[in-house]
C-alpha cells in the first residue's frame, strides 16, 4: 500500500512539476495582499511539498518584503530574479514560527517570481501572501 | 527541465531549526583550497549550470544557538568537475582559463539568526569523488572545522543526466557511498547531505545546518 502512495506522489509530481508550471500574475507592488490554497493539483517540487508561483514587476534598487502566512502547514517562500535563479529563501518570519518572510533588494529590473511553498510534504490549506515594495532610499531622498 | 527525473528514494527533507544540533566534524582539506578567497553571495562568476541557493545556518553544537559573525568560505567545482584558481594542477588539469578565474569560491558571513547565503550553480563531479562542496567555518579568525557536504545521489544523477550543462558527460562513477573521503554506510554519509528543494525543475535550494563549538574540540566525520 505504502508503494502504491509513493507511486502516486510520483506521478502526481511529474505531472504537476512539469515545466511551465502556471505564473500567476496578482501580485504587484506596491503593495498587495492575496489570499490562496495550496491544493494537491498544485506544482510539486522534488521534496513532495506543493507550491504556487506568484509574479510581480520589480525595479533594480527596490526593497521588497514578502510575507507567507497559513495555520494549516508551515510556510515557505523562495524568491527567483527574472532568470529563475534562487536569491533568497525563508521558512520562518520569527524563529520557530509558521510564517515565512524574504527581505531582499532586487539586483535588476524585470519579472520576479515567488514561490510560496509548504516547507514539507503536507496536504496544503490556505494562505495569505503579502508584497510591499520600497524605493531606493537614496533616490528618493535626491529627489526632495 | 528536470521534472519526472527522480526515483522513489526519499530526499532529504528541509526542516525547522533541530533541537538537538549534532556537532559537524572535521573532513580533510583536499588540495583544492585557495586562500584567495573573497567575500561575496554570488560566486558563479557566469559559470553556466543548474542555478542553486545554498544557506547555512550555524549554531552551537552545545546550545543549539545561531552564531552571528562565523565565516563559512566553500568552494566547489563548476558544472564539469573543475575547480577555479592557481592551485594544485590536478584541480584543474588542462584548463589554463579556469586557473585564471576564481569562480565557486567565497566567503560569507552568518547575520543575527545564523544563516549565510550563497548563489551558486550546482557542482559537477570528478573522477573518483562524489559530487560535494568544501567548507571552512571561522570565528573571529579561528578555524573552527573544515569539512565537506553532499547531495542525495539520485538528485546528482538526475541533474547530470538531463541539465545541458552537466550532460554531455560520462555518468558520475562514484557514489555517496564508495566515495573515499565520507563513504562507507548511509548513517556516516546522512549528517553531511543538503536538504534540497528543486523547484519547477529549474531553481535548486539546499541547506544545511552546521553546529560547531567555538572552544576546541576536535571529531572526525
Amino acid at each position: 500500500m505504502q508503494r502504491l502512495i509513493a507511486i502516486a506522489v510520483f506521478f502526481a509530481a511529474v505531472t504537476a512539476g512539469a515545466d511551465d508550471c502556471v505564473r500567476q500574475t496578482d501580485l504587484s507592488c506596491p503593495a498587495k495582499t492575496i489570499t490562496a490554497s495550496i491544493i494537491i493539483y498544485d506544482c510539486t517540487a522534488s521534496d513532495g511539498s506543493r507550491y504556487d508561483l506568484w509574479q510581480f514587476s520589480g525595479k533594480a534598487g527596490d526593497t521588497i518584503t514578502i510575507e507567507m502566512h497559513a495555520t494549516a502547514f508551515d510556510s515557505y517562500l523562495v524568491l527567483l530574479d527574472p532568470n529563475d535563479v534562487p536569491v533568497a529563501e525563508n521558512d520562518d518570519a520569527v524563529r520557530g514560527n509558521n510564517d515565512a518572510r524574504v527581505v531582499f533588494t532586487l539586483t535588476s529590473t524585470g519579472t520576479w517570481t515567488v514561490v510560496a511553498n509548504t516547507l514539507t510534504a503536507v496536504n496544503g490549506g490556505d494562505y495569505t501572501l503579502s508584497i510591499a515594495c520600497a524605493g531606493n532610499v537614496r533616490r528618493r531622498a535626491a529627489k526632495h | 527541465m528536470l521534472a519526472g527525473a527522480f526515483g522513489l528514494r526519499t530526499l532529504p527533507l528541509l526542516a525547522e531549526t533541530p533541537a538537538v544540533c549534532t556537532l559537524t566534524c572535521q573532513q580533510t582539506l583536499g588540495p583544492c583550497y585557495d586562500s584567495g578567497t573573497v567575500v561575496r553571495p554570488n560566486i558563479t562568476e557566469g559559470k553556466p549550470g543548474l542555478p542553486t541557493l545554498l544557506s547555512f545556518l550555524v549554531v552551537d553544537a552545545d546550545t543549539c544557538q545561531p552564531i552571528e559573525n562565523a565565516a563559512i568560505d566553500i568552494w566547489h567545482t563548476d558544472a564539469q568537475g573543475i575547480y577555479s584558481a592557481p592551485i594544485n594542477t590536478f584541480c584543474n588539469p588542462s584548463d589554463a582559463g579556469a586557473r585564471q578565474m576564481t569562480f565557486c569560491r567565497g566567503v560569507q558571513l552568518t547575520g543575527a539568526g545564523g544563516w549565510a547565503h550563497f548563489n551558486t550553480i550546482y557542482p559537477g563531479w570528478y573522477s573518483g569523488r562524489t559530487t560535494h562542496i568544501h567548507a571552512t567555518i571561522r570565528v573571529g579568525g579561528n578555524a573552527m572545522v573544515t569539512t565537506q557536504f553532499y547531495f542525495d545521489d539520485a538528485l546528482s544523477d538526475a541533474i547530470y543526466r538531463t541539465h545541458p550543462s552537466y550532460s554531455n558527460r560520462p555518468v558520475k562513477d562514484t557514489t555517496n557511498l564508495r566515495d573515499n573521503v565520507i563513504g562507507g554506510s548511509a548513517a556516516r554519509v546522512a549528517p553531511y547531505l543538503f536538504a534540497t528543494k528543486l523547484i519547477d525543475g529549474k531553481s535548486l535550494v539546499a541547506r544545511k545546518v552546521i553546529a560547531i563549538r567555538t572552544s576546541p574540540t576536535t571529531c572526525n566525520a
